[in-house]
């Protein structure tokens, strides 16, 4: 016991310095900038700064021994345990996105949206079953990795390689939105292009994971989990102070949701509204004609913007304007089918903006009920619950089955520590989590009280600057050409949102930077574990035992960090392709991880028959069902077949909570084979 | 180790896992089914709202506090609990 509190005595004095030196840098650095320092030194500062300490973490935690390497010793006190496990929880999606969901979903999204408060309960749901069935008894089990559990429950190589090659899966899905965000928030902080914006976050990655494995990799989530709360209570509270007059934000924002239900009617009535959906609408219309024939819209196009060309030029105009034309010009669509594909997005776009309230659903109503206008509403809504509750499922069960969250449990110093730990990690969740939903209401209060009226030259200078990193981020575009802003011309990506909250609160820009630095910190500490998880997989579980099972254990750690190299690189490459926003990409990801894991682990738990054929058959068909429910539905597949975005769909499902199908197939094989072996060969 | 002071309650176990779950059923997927006809403001919020986003997340912490110290309880009773840290003096 003498150690186990000695450790613990350390951790908590190392803690409380690092508390107080870094409440201390942010009012160094706010202090700073009311004292004269320019707002663009403090991005790069805020974001030098925190690599810089998660670095030094790294390094000065850094071990080759491999009870350390993988298990940080398992001596990990509860506590902290937990805020890591926090940190390692909360990725990009949560800081960043969650907030920005919820603002354009309100509470249960759409039939082909769905999302809202689903992933705030999902996402917390999930600890339940970590906690029940899964970690104390993963823990008991004295393992290093996942797919350890496998291999040493079910015997044999290929539940322990189906685990492996699934662990990869997931994670890697899961990286690269978490890089996607490091890039974002990078080039935001810096100004420099979002491809070295992820160079430079990907740096900052690398240095610690690279170096010490899970003890460093605890002592740097520790850090950073106290980061993001700070980065997201301060501007929280902020703005709860001054809308509500209460710095506690959870408690007292009830009375704003109704009054946001109330604005909502009102928009929804409001002439100047109407005339903006008027104006998408006959864009929208517009496109429809010219899909009707694509040739003949292509060349009348290219004729009309020729004829202005030339028309320019005769009248010798300037030249910016030439040059403007020229561009258009050039951005023309190439062929039948690039145009076909451009107009058809453009058309939805338009059409779902021609909508209510820009097309996003009511904040409060569930599921679609009061714009109950026809008969068909009431199936159309039934589908929106239907797609809430199976994301609710699918990200609950994921949470219990992505194994980079799993191994973390595996570093604390007894079973019970490892419950008491994810009781730590749930609470250090929900402070963040009961936050979030209040966060998006009071924006929604913001941008309808005080941006929405405003007239277009005195719009504040960070939508701009925001739409230079990613048009689709943010946009304001006077459509009813009155320069002022209405409600239904404002635009924002669900991952803008949190990371605008401090320039749209009118805070000092010392908490932009922070809150930059705690979405950071978010991707960082999600992209540590899933860089860990995904090279132990490859080089632990896959090429040590099956390829060359007398590597020594140097070259194994040479091999191990080659390795983390070509995966980092890979997913920075995919995620500079921008393949598609955070949430939706994460929740795949759930999906994956609940339908490949899930049924064979907890079966594998709770009933002793279960053996290794069934445990590979079921996370087989859990896979298959899973990955090709979302293939088949995947936006290119659905083209090929010529399909609707509804057709064809299982009870409407989409196909992010294709897990709500994989787990239960998964569920049905292991029971099918288990009950039809005879009963006796398990005996032997 | 601890010899064995009392038998781990394996039935009781059981059925703790089995209410704790339903408990876990009863606040994340009935309220959500249910969400419809729990649109009413009651002490000033909207009530569904309430439950998603803050009552079926504290209902979580709660189910995962009461496992935490009924198991450790009857793991120590039997003297299961064993800390692994004393290995690294």
């Amino acid at each position: 016991m003498t150690d186990s509190s000695g450790v613990r005595a350390r951790a908590w004095k190392l803690f409380l310095l690092y508390l107080v030196l870094l409440c201390g840098f942010v009012l160094c650095i706010a202090w700073a900038e009311s004292a004269g320092m320019p707002r663009r030194w403090i991005g790069p500062i805020f974001l030098f700064a925190t690599v810089a300490l998660y670095a030094g973490i790294g390094l000065y935690t850094r071990t080759s021994d491999p009870e350390e390497y993988y298990v940080a010793g398992r001596r990990v006190p509860a506590f902290f345990n937990g805020m890591a496990c926090a940190a390692d929880w909360m990725s990009a999606a949560s800081f960043i996105s969650l907030a920005g969901g919820l603002y354009l979903l309100g509470f249960g999204g759409t039939a082909t949206q769905p999302g809202g408060l689903a992933y705030v309960m999902g996402w917390t749901g999930g600890f339940v079953l970590v906690a029940l069935l899964i970690a104390p008894h993963l823990r008991r089990m004295n393992l290093y990795t996942v797919p350890d559990y496998f291999m040493v429950r079910y015997g044999g190589a290929w539940p322990r390689r189906l685990a492996a090659l699934s662990a990869v899966l997931c994670s890697l899905v899961y990286l690269v939105a978490q890089i996607y965000g490091i890039g974002l928030i990078a080039s935001r902080l810096t100004g420099v292009q979002f491809e070295i914006g992820i160079m430079l976050g990907l740096g900052g990655v690398l240095l610690c994971s690279f170096l010490g494995g899970m003890r460093a990799i605890t002592w740097t989530q520790v850090a950073q989990y106290v980061v993001m709360l700070l980065a997201f209570l301060i501007p929280v509270s902020w703005l709860a102070y001054k809308q509500l007059g209460h710095p506690l934000a959870p408690v007292a924002y009830g009375e704003l949701l109704i009054t946001i239900s109330e604005q909502e009617r009102k928009l929804a009535q409001s002439p100047v509204e109407q005339r903006v959906q008027q104006e998408y609408w006959r864009r929208a219309g517009d496109y429809a004609m010219r899909l009707q024939n694509v040739p003949n819209a292509m060349a009348a196009e290219r004729s009309r913007i020729e004829r202005r060309l030339s028309d320019l030029k005769a009248r010798d105009a300037d030249s910016r304007a030439i040059v403007n034309t020229y561009r258009e010009l050039a951005a023309l669509p190439r062929d039948e089918d690039t145009a076909r594909e451009r107009w058809t997005r453009a058309m939805h776009e338009n059409l779902d903006r021609a909508r209510q309230l820009g097309g996003m659903p009511p904040h409060l109503e569930p599921f679609g009920t009061a714009s109950a206008s026809d008969d068909d509403d009431g199936a159309a809504s039934d589908v929106v619950r239907r797609n809430f509750l199976a994301l609710m499922f699918c990200l609950m069960v994921g949470t219990a089955g992505l194994p980079h969250l799993l191994t973390r449990y595996y570093t604390t110093s007894s079973v019970s520590g490892a419950r008491r730990s994810v009781a730590w990690t749930l609470a250090f969740i929900l402070l963040l989590y009961l936050s979030a939903p209040a966060l998006a209401a009071m924006i929604k209060f913001e941008v309808m009280s005080n941006l929405v009226g405003q007239t277009f030259d005195s719009l504040p200078g960070w939508i701009l600057q925001w739409a230079r990193v990613d048009p689709a981020l943010v946009s304001v575009e006077d459509i009813n050409g009155d320069r002022i802003v209405q409600f239904s011309e404002i635009r924002f990506g669900g991952d803008i949102v949190m990371l605008a909250t401090p320039e749209l609160g009118g805070m000092p820009y010392v908490v932009a930077g922070l809150v930059a630095a705690g979405g950071l910190a978010a991707a960082l500490s999600t992209a540590d574990g899933l860089l860990l998880t995904i090279t132990n997989s490859v080089v632990r579980d896959l090429y040590c035992r099956d390829i060359d099972p007398a590597i020594g254990p140097e070259q194994r750690v040479i091999l191990s960090k080659f390795m983390l190299m070509t995966v980092a690189l890979a997913a920075a490459f995919a995620a500079a392709l921008k393949p598609g926003d955070i949430l939706a990409l994460v929740s795949w990801s759930f999906s994956i991880a609940a339908s490949a894991f899930v049924p064979a682990m907890v079966m594998g738990i709770c009933w002793r028959r279960v053996d290794a054929r069934a445990a590979v058959a079921g996370m087989l068909a859990g896979l298959v069902v899973t990955l090709g429910y979302m293939t088949a539905h995947a936006g290119w597949a659905r083209e090929a077949l010529g399909l609707n975005a509804t057709d064809g769909l299982w009870f409407g499902i989409q196909p992010v909570s294709a897990g709500v199908f994989g787990v239960p197939a998964g569920v049905a094989v292991i029971t099918l084979l288990t009950l039809l072996r005879p009963r006796r060969q398990t005996l032997l | 180790m601890t010899p064995q002071a009392a038998p781990l309650p394996a039935r009781r176990i059981v059925w703790t896992k089995a209410i704790l779950l339903l408990a876990w059923v009863g606040v994340s997927f009935v309220p959500a089914w249910f969400a419809r006809d729990l649109d009413r403001v009651v002490w000033g919020w909207p009530l569904h709202y309430w439950i998603a986003a803050q009552g079926s997340l504290l209902g979580f912490l709660a189910i995962v506090l009461i496992d935490a110290a009924l198991m450790n309880r009857w793991e120590r009773a039997a003297g299961q609990d064993v800390d692994h840290s004393e290995r690294h003096d």
